[in-house]
């Protein structure tokens, strides 16, 4: 693997449904460590089922595809590599209703192998930096939608992922938090170099890439 | 500061009303547990204690008996074992149950009445029954209370006026709620003359239980069979057998009832929470914390149903004594109860939640995520 890339993915498919579905077909796609890159395209395209590869929420059933030196499609248990490497933001928040903010963003720390009080202090400094200072005891029901989004931000730089993936991050928030949100991301990236895959259907949105990848019909559009 | 027990405490409580119904549920069949152990343990002790009776060693009853009360002997076997190396003293009892009063099970013992301390008594009242022939009765504190009898009354037991001549207490509940009498008179009130129901045996201090017990079995072991202990006692009377194995069945059943409740409660739990499992393995939980999280969370559940039921069952035992069976019920509150409790709770929550925890723990990432 090419040092600069981060992910290297080579004629990459994915069916569903026993095959009759074709979700990807024949991805090939380079990233480089430390890009800010947005995936387009219509509903049912692919864009999610490609973030997912990525993340190795999903496995290949044909091609190659690396992700910061781990194999994906070789490995059997990519849990660690999930912890350690990946930060997911989802559409929803998808935060755990009876734990607090800061439990929340504790909540992948588990792993790594930190101890309580470590885990605190790294959840507390998370929380500042996403401006959640005064709402570490709330239950995630008393935040706006915006602030939740930013409590899901926090939580996916617990473990200090060298790729976070968004997928629709603005896509249940109104304008305003939307462009909060991404500002969030946007400072994230230029700041602290992480590599930023966003999936997205505004083109507003995508726009605030260094670079933008159409999908479509499972392929890259050239 | 959150820890992972922690989170496995907290979890269950999430849906408070669902918890506590299956936390109901399972306490039923662990109170049930508690209150036959706590019963079964009394009837245990108190066997035990009419075994040990007063300066007896060991008892003597009839070979292959159902149930050491229905046993019969030859009266001629406490001369025989009276001749057996090491014994010092023997005395037949016979015991038998008559109609008194509204009581339709008042036990009678018929004691040689120069023989009566072998049986352990205390005369708290009164005197003992003078002679073999005198038609008096001595009377267990309990069935003194009981029907209203003191020293001085009379009692009629078969077709004759029997006086109450003293009290007695032996702190064994079935004796305690009968009477003593002389040997003679049970034997002609239950036409059984020259037959007793066992044999109380006192051996000399520097003889050895197991010795007599082997020698008087050896010699006479067609016809009697000698008890030593509880665990002889279970071999000989089918009774407490019977008992024991209705509370293992019973347990077996608190189990598979109490399984059944954990797996739906648990299963509804994970169906509610898949997205939440989808997003714990995208943020790198392994599958085996997922496993211990919800098998951990199913053991809370029951533990806690444990100590419930415990409650549960220690009420129970309360209500049925304040209700009057505390002639029938003598309570014994044995830390193997409670501990017998809390491992059917923990067998429970073990067996209920590894289906629910084993397919939470195999959810596809994607498809947890995608789940509405």
């Amino acid at each position: 693997m090419n040092d600069e890339n981060i992910v290297e993915i080579k004629n990459l498919k994915k069916g569903f449904d026993k095959g009759k579905i074709t979700a990807l077909n024949g991805i090939d796609l380079t990233i480089k460590k430390g890009e800010f890159v947005s995936i387009i395209g219509p509903s049912g395209s692919g864009k999610s089922t490609l973030l997912n590869m990525i993340g190795a929420l999903d496995r290949p059933d044909e091609g190659t595809i690396k992700v910061a030196g781990y194999d994906l499609k070789g490995k059997k248990d990519l849990s660690e590599f999930r912890s350690r490497e990946i930060g997911f933001i989802f559409q929803l928040h998808n935060l755990i209703p009876n734990l607090s903010v800061v439990e929340n963003v504790e909540i992948p720390m588990f792993e790594s192998g930190l101890s309580g009080k470590k885990m605190r202090e790294k959840a507390l400094i998370l929380l500042d930096y996403m401006n959640l200072s005064d709402k570490v005891s709330r239950k995630p029901t008393e935040l706006s939608g915006g602030e939740r989004q930013r409590v899901a931000i926090a939580r996916s730089l617990a473990n200090d992922p060298s790729i976070i993936l968004a997928d629709e991050p603005t896509g249940s928030l109104d304008s305003k938090n939307g462009e909060m949100i991404l500002k969030r991301l946007k400072d994230l990236h230029d700041k602290e170099e992480v590599t930023l895959i966003m999936v997205t259907h505004d083109l507003n949105v995508a726009a605030l890439a260094e670079r933008t990848i159409e999908v479509l019909d499972g392929k890259i559009k050239v | 500061m959150m820890s992972f027990l922690g989170l496995i405490v907290k979890n269950p409580f999430r849906n408070k009303t669902r918890t506590a119904l299956a936390v109901v549920g399972i306490a039923i069949g662990i109170a049930t547990i508690v209150a036959l152990g706590i019963i079964t343990d009394g009837l245990k002790s108190s066997t035990e204690e009419t075994l040990k009776a007063g300066g007896a060693d060991f008892t003597v009853v009839e070979t292959n008996v159902s149930d050491m009360f229905l046993s019969e002997i030859d009266e001629s076997y406490v001369d025989k074992i009276k001749e057996v190396d090491g014994v010092d003293d023997a005395v037949g009892i016979l015991t038998a149950i008559q109609p008194v009063g509204d009581n339709p099970y008042f036990v009678i013992i018929g004691i040689d009445p120069a023989k009566l301390a072998m049986s352990g008594m205390k005369i708290t009242n009164g005197a003992e029954f003078s002679s073999p022939d005198a038609k008096e009765v001595i009377i267990g504190k309990v069935g003194a209370q009981k029907l209203n009898k003191t020293v001085g009354d009379t009692i009629t037991l078969g077709k004759e006026d029997y006086k109450v001549v003293g009290v007695f207490e032996t702190g064994d509940l079935q004796q305690d709620g009968g009477t003593y009498m002389s040997l003679k008179n049970v034997q002609a009130i239950e036409e059984k003359e020259d037959k007793v129901t066992m044999i109380y045996v006192k051996i000399k201090n520097d003889a050895n239980v197991d010795e007599i017990t082997k020698s008087i079995e050896d010699k006479y072991g067609k016809n009697i069979t000698t008890i030593a202990s509880l665990e002889d006692l279970q071999s000989v009377d089918q009774g407490l057998n019977t008992i024991d194995t209705a509370s293992w069945a019973i347990s077996l059943l608190a189990i598979v009832i109490g399984g059944i409740g954990v797996i739906n409660t648990m299963i509804m739990s994970v169906y509610e929470r898949t997205r939440e499992i989808g997003v714990l393995k995208a943020v790198g939980w392994k599958d085996r914390r997922i496993l211990s999280m919800i098998l951990g969370e199913s053991i809370v559940l029951t533990l806690a149903a444990g100590v419930v039921g415990i409650i549960m069952g220690l009420v129970a035992i309360q209500v049925l004594l304040a209700l009057g069976m505390s002639g029938f019920i003598q309570p014994v509150y044995s830390p193997n109860v409670f501990l017998r409790g809390l491992l059917v709770a923990l067998i429970v929550g073990l067996i209920g939640g590894f289906y629910p925890a084993y397919r939470a723990s195999r959810l596809p990432p994607t498809e947890a995520l995608r789940y509405e």
